[in-house]
């Protein structure tokens, strides 16, 4: 019986195919060793307990999920969907409309465009410890803006009522030019031919914007909901420097009450339990919206 | 080839050169060079300085022993860092920090030194309070180095001008002197209540509470006791402070870096404060007229300690001794006077310490109503619990001083968390 022949090729394609192996296995191996393996180490210990220091645990069961929902978990869960929410829409919103005003051929833009960069380029705890002293009642900028006016003081940052929102808008004034950046190289993309087009069609004004305008910069929006969201599910800075997760829990985000039970109450396992559903909300948030990214960007060449 | 051959000889060059530094303390013991102990601190301005300068004494005048010495970061953020430091074997031989309360936490590490009698040079003197906020099951797991307490600052002007001559002893005459000192027309008032949900909140609470007469703990300390009608008393004083004779502005001046209101008072916005001797130079900084007082009392005088602690890990023997020998020669009475004297504010914990020539011809001591009042100072418990057990009474207190609960509801909130904890923790 004869040996089949292999196709013509199927050698150096094999080899090139190795060769492209080889290459990636050094970026697999830290990738592995730094973020798989630390993932899967979690997952294991949010089902044992322990204590910081311990590396003999003791099989718990779900008690340390049962735990976090003893001890405010759930509550921070919900603190951190609302400041998703506040976060996203308002970093988006007020991207886009940043951008097209200065997508506008106005004199001054660029020296404008440059304003909402440097929030970007100054670390968050910089930036976090100036806004503590803006809000600061009585003596903050802030205050002193609405004593000006007649307006009574407001304790932003102490205020349960308060807290969270103007964490929101900090978060927003601090990646805000990110997303302004983003949208101007997506409504610079379009086609100038595509919009003077839309003109001769008469669509002008809200018209072009929301018929031409934006279903031509959808991948770009998608984009930074996905970055956005994933960027506010794990935020810790902000909320550390700004409120240390107060007043009375009322910016404990999930990412906070990890750091929280793991190294002010040393509750390892709680923690490890946490960051777990924080994974995997993230996790399946990320792949539903890539999903709808992927839908968007078709849509969007079509 | 040749550039090959000079990537092995560098590599070679650098792990020996590695290896060599790694080895260094066994290496050096056994050469008759010093066995180098690493210490890490968080300590900042002038008390960084004045370490800086003790290590430097130390290293000059040790031939046996040289102390690395290493600010890590601030004090209350230790814990993060030495955590991962332990965990890989890299942790420093001494630490020098300021919250005990993480030490029954470090004790399962199974690294932590047992210190009981090791130390020649602690004063038996040593009020007990700070020995015993450094002891755990019987353990003393630290040592004690540096006081700290919170006694009433009043400001001398503003009292003048109200008509009053004295500063308050009780927290009735704080109530009366706060509606002569409150002017909400001109944004004035008696006193800060310290909002939030911090330890600094609970801390300071404490310190009513056992005025009041009460206690954190039952007597067999198998549950807590700060919901006894003492505990209500003593919170329901604040509350009235704040909503009933409205001496105190419904407003937190709590920083994530500050909790305790200092800008209220240098503001002039409030007339008294509870804070401690650190703050002595940012007052006279700002040119205040200020007196300090006792915290006033209820039924009694109290306080509560926050203290300096120095950890020692076992890394190995001969670091260990060098770590020893340095703490002996820290804690003898006439270095602890000379390092003290250095940082305005400073509380020593030995009575020898405050009678030496060296401290007393310094600016430190001008925190002596916060030393005399150290007799009345009482600890906070030592438990793995406490942390936890502070978060959960510090957010029900922030809520009574937002009004959004009523004291007794409040701390029976917390006692049930507390004792749940405690439970978990089998303390």
């Amino acid at each position: 019986m004869r040996r089949p022949s292999l196709p013509r090729g199927y050698g150096q394609r094999r080899r090139r195919q190795l060769f492209g192996y080889i290459m990636v296995l050094p970026t697999f191996g830290l990738t592995f060793l730094f973020t798989i393996f630390p993932l899967m180490e979690t997952l294991f210990r949010s089902f044992y307990t322990g204590n910081l220091f311990s590396s003999s645990h003791v099989f718990a069961g779900l008690a340390n999920y049962a735990a976090l929902v003893q001890s405010g978990g759930i509550a921070s869960l919900g603190t951190t969907a609302v400041y998703t929410l506040g976060f996203v829409t308002l970093a988006t919103v007020l991207g886009l409309l940043s951008a097209l005003l200065l997508n506008l051929p106005l004199p001054g833009g660029q020296a404008v465009r440059t304003l909402f960069i440097i929030p970007l380029v100054v670390p968050v705890v910089a930036t976090a410890i100036v806004w503590v002293t803006l809000f600061n009642p009585y003596f903050g900028a802030v205050d002193a803006l609405l004593r000006f006016f007649g307006l009574p003081s407001v304790n932003w940052l102490t205020d349960p009522r308060f807290a969270l929102p103007t964490v929101i808008m900090f978060s927003t004034w601090q990646y805000l030019g990110q997303n302004v950046i983003l949208f101007l190289a997506g409504l610079k993309a379009i086609s100038r031919e595509v919009l003077e087009q839309a003109s001769v069609d008469g669509a002008f004004g809200a018209a072009r914007f929301f018929r031409v305008t934006l279903p031509l910069i959808m991948p770009t929006v998608a984009v930074i909901v996905v970055i956005a969201t994933i960027n506010a599910l794990q935020t810790f800075t902000q909320i550390y420097v700004i409120t240390r997760g107060g007043p009375v829990g009322s910016t404990t985000t999930a990412a906070f009450y990890v750091y929280q039970q793991a190294f002010q109450f040393y509750n390892t396992g709680t923690a490890d339990a946490m960051a777990s559903i924080i994974f995997a909300i993230t996790l399946v948030i990320t792949v539903l919206e890539t999903r709808m990214l992927r839908r968007v960007g078709a849509e969007g060449h079509a | 080839m040749r550039r090959h051959h000079a990537g092995v000889v560098l590599t070679l060059v650098g792990t020996l050169a590695l290896t060599a530094s790694m080895a260094g303390p066994q290496v050096a013991a056994s050469s008759g060079k010093p066995v180098v102990v690493r210490m890490w601190n968080g300590a900042t301005g002038p008390g960084a300085t004045a370490l800086t300068y003790m290590v430097n004494w130390f290293n000059r005048t040790h031939k046996d022993v040289f102390i690395k010495n290493r600010f890590i970061t601030q004090s209350d953020q230790l814990l993060a860092k030495l955590s991962t430091a332990l965990k890989v074997n890299a942790e420093p031989t001494i630490l020098l920090g300021d919250t005990p309360t993480d030490g029954p936490e470090l004790m399962k590490s199974g690294k932590l030194l047992h210190l009981n009698g090791t130390i020649p040079a602690i004063d038996k003197e040593v009020y007990p309070a700070y020995v015993k906020a450094a002891t755990y099951r019987g353990v003393q797991f630290a040592v004690p180095y540096e006081g700290g307490d919170y006694a009433l600052y009043y400001n001398k002007a503003e009292f003048k001008a109200a008509g009053i001559k004295h500063p308050p002893t009780t927290w009735a005459q704080v109530i009366q002197d706060g509606k002569k000192l409150t002017d909400p027309a001109k944004n004035r008032y008696g006193i800060y209540v310290p909002f939030g949900h911090t330890e600094w909140t609970v801390w300071t609470w404490e310190g009513m509470l056992w005025a009041e007469g009460g206690h954190f703990l039952n007597k067999s300390k198998t549950a807590v006791a700060f919901d006894s009608p003492q505990g209500i008393a003593a919170l329901t004083l604040w509350h009235n402070l704040l909503y009933k004779y409205k001496v105190a502005p419904l407003t937190s001046f709590a920083t994530p870096a500050n909790s305790d209101g200092e800008q209220a008072f240098a503001s002039g916005l409030v007339a008294m404060l509870i804070d401690g001797s650190w703050d002595l130079t940012t007052f006279k900084s700002a040119h205040i007229d200020y007196g300090v007082t006792y915290f006033p009392a209820i039924k009694e005088y109290a306080t509560n300690t926050g203290e300096g602690v120095i950890d020692v890990f076992n890394t190995s023997g001969p670091q260990v001794h060098g770590a020893i020998e340095f703490i002996d020669w820290l804690m003898t009475p006439a270095h602890l006077a000379k390092w003290f004297s250095m940082i305005p504010g400073s509380m020593p914990i030995e009575p020898a310490v405050l009678k030496d020539p060296v401290y007393v011809k310094s600016e430190a001591p001008y925190a002596n109503v916060f030393n005399a009042e150290q007799k009345y100072a009482h600890a906070r418990p030592t438990l793995v619990s406490y942390p936890q057990i502070s978060a959960v009474l510090g957010k029900e207190i922030d809520l009574v001083l937002h009004n959004d609960i009523s004291p007794a509801k409040a701390l029976a909130v917390a006692a049930k968390q507390a004792n749940a904890i405690l439970k978990a923790n089998h303390e």
